[in-house]
């Protein structure tokens, strides 16, 4: 008995040291990336030798990177806009479907998840050529549009499943049209799920890669495709630095909005309690 | 009735059109054009399988994503176990720190990798430092480099749906095994694993999904020579513009995507996103 009991507590502390160490072999690349953009060698050390903010200064003077980051920003800008709006429509008109429909339209707006990058950037390529659109920024951010699309879709419904239809029949039964209950009553009870999805389709823009490099062209490169070509093909001093803001932005815009949604959820629990 | 289809109608007709337009119609092209419509031609297929360099191709991408999907397996499931039965604050923040990197950017992560795994990185400095090698391990530009990365970042593909399950067991149903005489071992055995199956099957046939279908780790920590299907793709639609052999190949791994995630949606939990690779 007694040496069951130690052997599982030996079995206990190691599945806990395997435990830490997964998670911190999947932190690794995070906990690597941002002292290595403080460092004024080129060479990778943990803990730089010549602690600077030199590649961040360079960086921000120099007008190549500046350019494609913020082309960069502004095509995930309409991406999220064109993406939330598309989506929170289709997301409102699914709710209204019956079982059989709604599984078909659900499962047809949420396949551009499913099917790898590389297969749409191939026949969207295609096609884009016949269109005479490769090459321009219009391509890259519908195509972004439409793989941030079923991010939006499965976040406002999510969100509409738990509204409680009585609001939107009270208003109805109060007189409001159609229009004017989505604009008084379901709206305003969206609006955290609307920014996070906006949020969330903004970052699935701003970092994809794959149809960016087929679909933009020498003057239209996005910010992930210029890092891909100065990864590969240059090597570039301010990569580091490069890699830590395309790294820390996401965070910087997620964190508030996960944190506001936490605490709304936790206001709901504590109302309905 | 007919008024409210027409709005259900309304609100769907630009969701659609978008979709159709920018996903399936091209889509629905490309599969045309592998077959060379309307002469309808398999040759093209043929030669997938008669060439041995695209047959290669072809076993390296399954071999990559199954030995990817084992290790995803043998890290995320005790990982997953050990995270389950932490207190409910200690979870949480295991939870997002399983979850931070997803929202950190693929190239950026790959890039990390290179500079790690190179033969003057972190890694073989380290090895050599403690004297266990003497030269450097080549760590990249094979298919090791590319399995670590693909690895590293689809672990948690496997750990939450694991971890959904786990949750999932009512405690009383281990305290009754352990009341009826059943040691942990067993209790694992004929409760825990049974109970996380179909969780467990879920989490590593996404995993395969995702893996069949990598394209930016096997370009950045493969090199040129480590060639997996989307690489192979890429290179036939940029360089040499063999747009009926390039879309083969898509098509092949468009079918094996939907026949896998079918699988998948049968043992999945509903509700599970997933980001493109």
């Amino acid at each position: 008995m007694r040496r069951g009991r130690l052997g599982g507590r030996i079995l206990e502390a190691a599945l806990a040291i395997f435990g830490v160490a997964v998670i911190a072999f999947l932190l690794l690349p995070i906990v690597v990336i941002i002292p290595m953009s403080f460092n004024a060698a080129p060479v990778f050390e943990i803990i730089p030798s010549q602690l600077s903010v030199s590649q961040y200064q360079r960086l921000f003077a120099s007008p190549e990177w500046l350019d494609v980051l913020w082309r960069s920003i502004r095509i995930a800008a309409i991406a999220m806009v064109v993406a939330t709006t598309v989506g929170t429509l289709a997301a409102l008109g699914i709710a209204r479907l019956g079982w059989k429909a709604r599984s078909f339209i659900e499962a047809l707006l949420i396949s551009p998840q499913i099917v790898p990058s590389i297969v749409i950037a191939a026949a969207a390529y295609y096609m884009f050529a016949m269109l005479g659109l490769v090459g321009s920024i219009t391509g890259v951010v519908v195509m972004h549009a439409l793989i941030a699309l079923p991010f939006v879709v499965i976040l406002v419904q999510s969100r509409l499943q738990s509204i409680s239809p009585d609001f939107a029949q009270a208003s109805a039964s109060l007189g409001a049209g159609p229009l004017r209950t989505f604009a008084l009553i379901t709206l305003p009870q969206l609006r955290l799920a609307l920014i996070g999805a906006g949020v969330l389709a903004f970052h699935v823009s701003f970092d994809e890669v794959v149809l960016a490099l087929f679909l933009s062209g020498a003057r239209t490169k996005t910010l992930p495709v210029k890092l891909w070509d100065s990864i590969l093909f240059e090597v570039s001093p301010l990569l580091p630095a490069i890699s830590a803001l395309v790294i820390l932005i996401p965070l910087v815009v997620i964190a508030p909005v996960m944190w506001l949604q936490r605490r709304a959820r936790t206001n709901s629990e504590a109302g309905e309690a | 009735m007919k008024r409210s289809t027409l709005h259900t109608a309304a609100l769907l007709a630009l969701p659609l059109l978008f979709v159709l337009g920018l996903f399936v119609v091209p889509l629905v092209q490309a599969v045309g054009i592998s077959f060379q419509l309307p002469d309808a031609t398999t040759r093209h297929y043929q030669r997938l399988i008669d060439v041995p360099v695209y047959r290669t191709v072809f076993v390296k991408t399954l071999r990559v994503a199954a030995v990817t999907t084992l290790v995803c397996l043998v890290l995320g499931y005790p990982t997953a176990y050990f995270v389950a039965r932490l207190g409910e604050r200690a979870r949480a923040i295991a939870i997002t720190l399983v979850a931070l990197p997803f929202m950190l950017s693929v190239l950026v992560r790959n890039y990390v990798w290179m500079t790690l795994l190179q033969d003057t990185g972190l890694v073989n400095r380290l090895l050599q430092s403690l004297g266990l090698v003497d030269a450097p391990l080549r760590l990249m530009y094979n298919e090791l480099g590319v399995l670590i990365a693909m690895v590293n970042m689809l672990v948690p593909y496997v750990f939450f749906p694991v971890l959904t399950a786990l949750l999932a067991i009512p405690p009383a149903l281990k305290t009754a095994s352990t009341s009826l005489g059943a040691n942990r071992f067993h209790t694992f055995l004929r409760v825990t694993l049974p109970l996380t199956a179909a969780g467990t099957a879920a989490g590593c046939l996404l995993t395969f999904i995702v893996a069949l279908g990598f394209y930016i780790t096997p370009a950045m920590l493969g090199g040129p020579r480590e060639m997996m299907i989307s690489s192979l793709i890429a290179f036939n639609v940029r360089e040499v513009l063999n747009w009926p052999f390039a879309f083969s190949l898509a098509t092949t791994l468009l079918g094996s995507t939907i026949v896998l995630y079918l699988a998948y949606r049968a043992l999945a939990p509903r509700g599970t996103v997933l980001k493109p690779v």
